[in-house]
């Protein structure tokens, strides 16, 4: 042999053939060519071992990703539609075997529904398009179906293989239900909100001119018996816009905070009468259960709502619960149900044992108007009544039920940051001589609202001032100086509002009597439809003896 | 063993880095290299080096002679086209005056591709013709 500079040289090379890239070759120092090769042998296997390494560490982050990632991954065999490699959240819904997957075909995961939506899916990738976020619905190995976006990528390199991933919205899609439905309660509550205040106008009006004519006629008479039907039907007209001002949250409250199980208790007997000798009713109250802040008669009227629905659900008698709990709603809670905040809430269950809902049903029952009942019997503003008043609380409500076995409404109102307060006084009976002789600015925009208003509280013996605007009634207020002793206005008025007119008035006698009217709310006085305390309120509509009484009763009180 | 091409003038201002000296003349910076294995901490000395003599935001045309040099790791050759260095350098040339040294330029400039001009020459005088005749793109 030659040089055995040339032969160490050729053994570098041979040893790199047989893979042990470690070794090094020597130099001679003399700075030559064959040093110069030398050199260049040991770089290159310096660099290649960098590169290896580097695009192991880079393989691995891929192998990595690919079996961890939350969405499901796999490529499949474009010929035979089977599934090639699956990574662990496919195997986590279509496995749980390797073998459940890989070999099979990608349509035997799919919902026999849509089956052609798939074939339609699989025959673009197999004339190597690529396919983007197609909708379908699968079946994962538990039996459940789910919708899923599937995405495919013809791989470059063989035309034979495409990548796919799988992204499971089922979650997403019931979120945008629930969202759309909410959305809609709320167009409608709006709706609902501004014709019961044109409403309420009308009926103030119809009640009381009947009532006026009513006085005037013997009792034993026919036209006296027509007028009392005429009121009996107004009387029910105005429980109908009740019921949608609470469903439209326009409802004026007094809210207080008070303990679940005591506003329970309170109701209870009287629920024992509504629903009669056929139907049981169990408690189960958690003693410790949180306060909420609640108006009391509107809580009053959600009881009395689901237990006659209760009640009507079970005509051959049965059983109705009422529960109350503490629950804590966390975040992964909040995820999966629209409109709903994290927190403690003190939790209202009522459940019967009637016939129960299909999800038809259950998915329009809080929509206004809407009954299963025959006519004349249900007019379908119950659990939109109730609806309106557990969001204004800031609650939620839900249905849980099932036909044949029964049904649970769930209510979730938020823990009050305070203690219970003590339980609201029913309001005293009206004074007994409802007549008086002080002045009273009546400001009102609806003209025959003013008209009838003036009307009565002139019959009374009192000196009316009516004003049709806040400039007039200030005008008015201004040319009587101290002669006015009340200020009886409507919150909404068109150009100002009751409230402003009053704090403007006040200026000059602070101790001005102030009552202020309404069929609905905004939020001047009432912030989200909550009275301040301490506030002189008359609801619309109004029959006489109310606005006597009222009147009557801001005139008397001593402060 | 000492870069055997480059000195620098007696006026210079010399850096004496871990990795060789550093000097400016004629608007290029010198590097002379007399590392025998050169490593990743000493190009990184140099830089400094390099840094000391011009500030930090300069980008300079740069002269290096790797004639100490007998064999350089390939992290070591990595950073030649790392941000870093490009901070510094506007263009390189190499002055290569064995094989040995003329395979480890070479391994420099093809293998990690440098984001700025570089070419070997065999003496510094066309070296420093070749950045002189960039500098209307670079400021020195
Ligand atoms: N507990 C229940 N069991 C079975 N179905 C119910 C129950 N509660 C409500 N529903 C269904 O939901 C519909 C709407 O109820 P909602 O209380 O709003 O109106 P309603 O009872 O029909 O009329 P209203 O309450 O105004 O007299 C009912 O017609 C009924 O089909
Ligand atoms: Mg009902």
């Amino acid at each position: 042999m030659g040089d055995p500079r040339l032969e160490a040289v050729l053994n570098q090379l041979m040893r790199f053939a047989g893979g042990d890239l470690a070794f090094r070759g020597e130099t001679s120092g003399s700075d030559d060519e064959l040093d110069a090769i030398v050199v260049g042998l040991n770089m290159l296997a310096d660099d290649f071992l960098l590169q290896q390494s580097r695009s192991r560490a880079a393989m691995q982050d891929m192998a990595d990703l690919f079996q961890r990632a939350p969405v499901m991954l796999f490529t499949l065999d474009i010929t035979s539609g089977a599934i090639l490699r699956a990574n662990g959240a496919m195997l986590d819904r279509h496995g749980p075997r390797e073998s459940d997957i890989v070999g099979v075909g990608l349509r035997d995961h799919v919902d026999p529904s849509c089956a052609d939506a798939f074939d339609e899916s699989f025959t673009l990738l197999r004339g190597g398009v690529d396919i983007r976020g197609h909708e379908l619905t699968l079946t994962s190995h538990d039996g459940n179906s789910y919708v899923a976006l599937l995405s495919a990528v013809v791989a470059d390199d063989s035309r034979r293989r495409a990548r796919c991933t799988l992204v499971d919205i089922q979650e997403h899609r019931q979120m945008e239900a629930k969202l759309l439905q909410a959305q809609k309660m709320e167009a409608v509550g709006k709706l609902a909100g501004g014709v019961a205040h044109d409403f309420n106008n009308l009926l103030t009006v119809i009640n009381n001119y009947t009532s006026l004519v009513r006085m005037s006629v013997p009792d034993d008479t026919e036209v006296a018996e027509d007028l009392d039907c005429v009121l009996e039907a107004s009387r029910k007209a105005a429980d109908l816009t009740g019921q949608l001002l609470a469903f439209s949250r326009r409802q004026v409250i007094r809210p207080k905070v008070l303990q679940l199980n005591e506003l329970v208790a309170r109701t209870h007997r009287m629920l024992a009468r509504l629903l009669g000798k056929n139907i049981d009713i169990g408690l189960v109250l958690d003693p410790v259960c949180w306060a909420t802040r609640i108006d009391a008669g509107q809580f009053e009227q959600i009881l009395v709502n689901l237990a006659v629905n209760a009640r009507d659900a079970m005509p051959g008698g049965g059983k109705l619960m009422i529960e109350t709990s503490n629950v804590v709603l966390d975040d992964d809670y909040v995820r999966t149900h629209a409109d709903v905040e994290s927190g403690e809430y003190a939790m209202l269950a009522v459940s019967d044992t009637g016939e129960g809902m299909s999800p038809e049903v259950v998915a329009r029952a809080f929509e206004p108007f809407f009954t299963t009942k025959p006519v004349g019997s249900g007019t379908g503003l119950g659990l939109a009544t109730c609806y309106g008043i557990v969001r204004q609380a800031g609650g939620h409500i839900w249905i849980y039920s099932e036909v044949g076995h029964g049904t649970v409404f769930k209510i979730y109102l938020p823990r009050a940051g305070q203690p219970a307060e003590d339980f609201p006084e029913p309001d005293a009976a009206p004074p007994d001589d409802l007549r008086g002789t002080e002045t009273i600015l009546l400001l009102e925009d609806d003209e025959q609202v003013r008209a009838i208003g003036a009307r009565v509280l002139g019959d009374a013996g009192y000196t009316v001032l009516p004003a049709s605007s806040g400039a007039q009634a200030k005008r008015l207020f201004a040319e009587r100086a101290g002669a006015v002793d009340l200020l009886l206005t409507d919150i909404v008025l068109r150009k100002t509002t009751g409230h402003e007119v009053a704090d403007a008035l006040r200026v000059d006698s602070p101790s001005l009597r102030v009552i202020y009217c309404s069929g609905y709310t905004d939020n001047s006085i009432v912030h989200q439809g909550v009275l301040d305390p301490d506030v002189d309120f008359l609801a619309k509509p109004f029959l006489s003896t109310d606005l006597l009484g009222a009147v009557r009763k801001a005139l008397d009180r001593n402060t | 063993m000492v870069a055997e091409v480059l000195t620098p003038p007696d006026e210079a201002e010399v850096i004496e880095t871990c990795g060789g000296r550093v000097w400016l003349a004629n608007g290029i910076v010198h590097e002379a290299v007399d590392i025998a294995h050169l490593e990743l901490k000493h190009v990184r000395c140099l830089a400094q080096g390099i840094r000391t003599l011009v500030g930090d935001d300069t980008q300079s045309l740069l002269l290096a002679d790797l004639g100490g040099v007998r064999s350089a790791s390939s992290d070591a050759r990595a950073y030649s086209s790392s941000a870093e260095l490009r901070a510094l350098v506007a263009a390189q040339a190499f002055v290569v005056t064995s094989p040995v040294t003329r395979v480890i330029a070479s391994f420099f400039v093809r293998v990690f591709h440098p984001p700025f001009p570089v070419r070997l020459f065999a003496g510094p005088d066309p070296a420093s013709a070749w950045l002189h005749g960039l500098r209307p793109a670079a400021s020195a």
